[in-house]
């Protein structure tokens, strides 16, 4: 199956090394995402996600993020309606003007959506996205690690064939 | 096709449907499984960001650029700034673009009040563009303190005299008189093959020489000459027939006067004698190729340190490097960085950061840092990189200052000497560097 996603971003805190909070300093953003699945068994499904985020600095600088996720899913269901509830694992790029960074990300997340035909279904999905910046060495120092948490809001299509 | 390949890969299989053949879902299984598991592993390993400061933290330190609302446009070209400062009540800070514009020295220092105000122009250029401004005998204030200009009379800053003036306090407004006059020997108005490039300033406090850079169009190349001027009388040539420009002069604080033009390093200690200077005895060794000094700098830390940085000739490629030398200058080695910063060096800086002494050096984008230390600068170039003491940024990666040509740097003198001025292509910048360091970069 193929899931389509588009929505909000939601820049929500950033915690450090001790998790203290801080502000992200963001703007609003967007998300998106597309998914190819497969069934195991009648609930299981394992899917890889490729996803895209954006949101804004004071400046106007543009925070990218394009995650590439392995997704298990466990699929609740009351036909006509689907509640799935997964969580995603992979590699997330960062970038603001010319920094750039890759590491993981987790992104779990709850669905609901209806089949409107048998092929299609359409629903809302909320997805966490947890981000580790993480140094070890001394360029950046570790005082600059940070876990970035966000929320992306979106409506989703899912096509089944 | 592509409908076909989906379905040999994932199957189609929804739920309660049909299964696929066993081995292709157990190897899709695998493959998704092990990508699952294996993949942010050894990311978690392999997370990295070349840039010095971290991603989420830049962003949650960044603050909003704000443009000051002082009459100072933003994307001019800023290529010098200079105090002037004299024994008549008048202090004030001149800054070249094109146009000259001045602002009241204790508003300027002040960031919070002052306004940028235009100065009219020599009367009788039609087309008037000044592309550099110095001061002499402005620290401490004198009654000799002169304000010289280079104005040409072409948008493209060619033809270019030297004009001084004595200015009154900044008037407030735009198009201030402040009486430009040419002086005579440098007096290019009309015409010819010579025109005054660049004004330096160095020499004991009082009695400082104001270097007067010429170049000289012979038809097939560009010739450098440097004359030194005290203000009256008639100029000394302390070099010609440079075939690179110069690009400074300093003082020693006690006789010589060193400059550097091409790959060169020069000194005087007599610049009132014609042809005075002579190639220093003790140049940087091993001087990489296709390289040019790019700015030179005078530190009294260190028992007096020599500071030279370089350019690559390249037009694509830039080749960063800085040499130090500290103490007896005849004897003394350089210090180095052991690799080249990607981009061409310019002018120098210096400020003091939490009790410790950093070095700016400009570059054809941003600018780095030199941590002077307590034994001296000891060869390692620094990004500025956001937090800590000895840094001068707190949100120099998120600004355009950052991708900017820095020109040069001032620094007013104590006790407003915890600001930092950048001259750079995307306009003029200032920091105000708390006495612990980490301090904002806002355009001026």
């Amino acid at each position: 199956m193929f899931v389509m996603n588009a929505g909000l971003y939601v820049p929500l805190f950033f915690q450090d090394e001790s998790f203290k909070v801080y502000g992200t300093n963001l703007s609003l953003g967007g998300a998106g995402s597309l998914q190819w699945a497969s069934y195991l068994n009648n609930n299981l499904s394992l899917g890889i996600d490729l996803g895209g985020a954006f949101a804004f600095s004071p400046n106007g600088n543009t925070l990218f993020m394009i995650p590439i996720t392995g997704t298990v899913t466990w699929t609740f269901r009351r036909y006509p309606f689907e509640f799935p509830i997964f969580v995603g694992v992979g590699i997330d790029f960062l970038s603001l003007t010319d920094q750039l960074f890759f590491g993981p990300i987790l992104k779990p997340g709850v669905g609901a959506y209806w089949y409107f035909t048998p092929k299609w279904e359409l629903g809302l999905r909320a997805v966490y996205w947890w981000v580790p910046e993480v140094y070890l060495g001394s360029n950046p120092s570790p005082s600059h690690s940070r876990f970035g948490n966000f929320l992306g809001i979106s409506l989703s299509a899912i096509y089944h064939f | 096709m592509f409908a076909k390949f989906v379905h040999g890969l994932f199957l189609r299989r929804t739920p309660n449907s049909g299964a696929g053949s066993t081995s292709s879902r157990l190897s899709l299984r695998a493959v998704l499984c092990a990508s699952v598991v294996t993949l942010p592993l050894l990311l978690l390993l392999a997370g990295c960001n070349a840039a010095g400061t971290g991603v989420f933290y830049s962003v949650e330190n960044e603050k909003k650029v704000s443009n000051a609302s002082n009459n100072l446009p933003n994307d001019i070209i800023s290529v010098s700034l200079v105090q002037y400062n004299n024994t008549s009540g008048v202090n004030a800070l001149y800054e070249a673009s094109g146009t000259v514009y001045g602002i009241d020295y204790s508003a300027a220092v002040n960031t919070t009040t002052g306004t940028w105000n235009t100065l009219a122009a020599p009367t009788g250029l039609s087309n008037p563009w000044c592309t550099q401004v110095a001061a002499t005998n402005s620290n401490p204030a004198s009654a000799s303190a002169t304000l010289y200009a280079i104005y040409g009379d072409s948008l493209d800053g060619s033809q270019g005299s030297v004009y001084e003036a004595q200015p009154s306090a900044p008037s407030g407004s735009n198009g201030q008189n402040v009486n430009w006059s040419v002086v005579s020997p440098f007096n290019f108005t009309g015409g010819g093959s010579t025109t005054a490039q660049s004004l330096f300033v160095a020499g004991p406090s009082g009695s400082q020489i104001l270097f007067v850079e010429e170049m000289t169009d012979t038809g097939s190349a560009f010739s450098y000459s440097l004359w030194a001027w005290t203000g009256s009388g008639t100029p000394t040539e302390v070099i010609s027939n440079l075939g690179a420009p110069v690009v400074g002069v300093v003082y020693d604080s006690t006789s010589t006067y060193y400059f550097a033009s091409g790959a060169t390093l020069y000194s005087t200690t007599s610049p009132s004698t014609t042809n005075s200077a002579v190639a220093d005895s003790n140049p940087p060794s091993n001087f990489p190729t296709a390289t040019v000094y790019g700015g030179i700098y005078w530190s009294i830390g260190g028992g007096g340190t020599l500071f030279l940085s370089t350019r690559s000739l390249s037009a694509t490629t830039g080749a960063g490097y800085v040499y130090a030398r500290s103490g007896n200058q005849s004897t003394a080695g350089w210090t180095v960085n052991s690799s080249a910063i990607a981009y061409d060096l310019t002018s120098f800086g210096e400020i003091t950061l939490g009790g410790t002494d950093v070095i700016v050096v400009g570059a054809d984008q941003g600018y780095y840092e030199l941590d002077l230390g307590t034994g001296g600068w000891n060869g390692s170039i620094i990004t500025p990189t956001q937090g800590g003491s000895l840094t001068t940024d707190l949100n120099y990666v998120n600004i355009p200052l950052k991708t900017a040509a820095v020109n040069g740097f001032f620094v007013p003198p104590s006790p407003n000497s915890n600001l930092l001025f950048a001259m750079s292509t995307q306009g003029l910048w200032v920091n105000n560097e708390p006495s612990g360091g980490g301090g904002s970069w806002e355009p001026e």
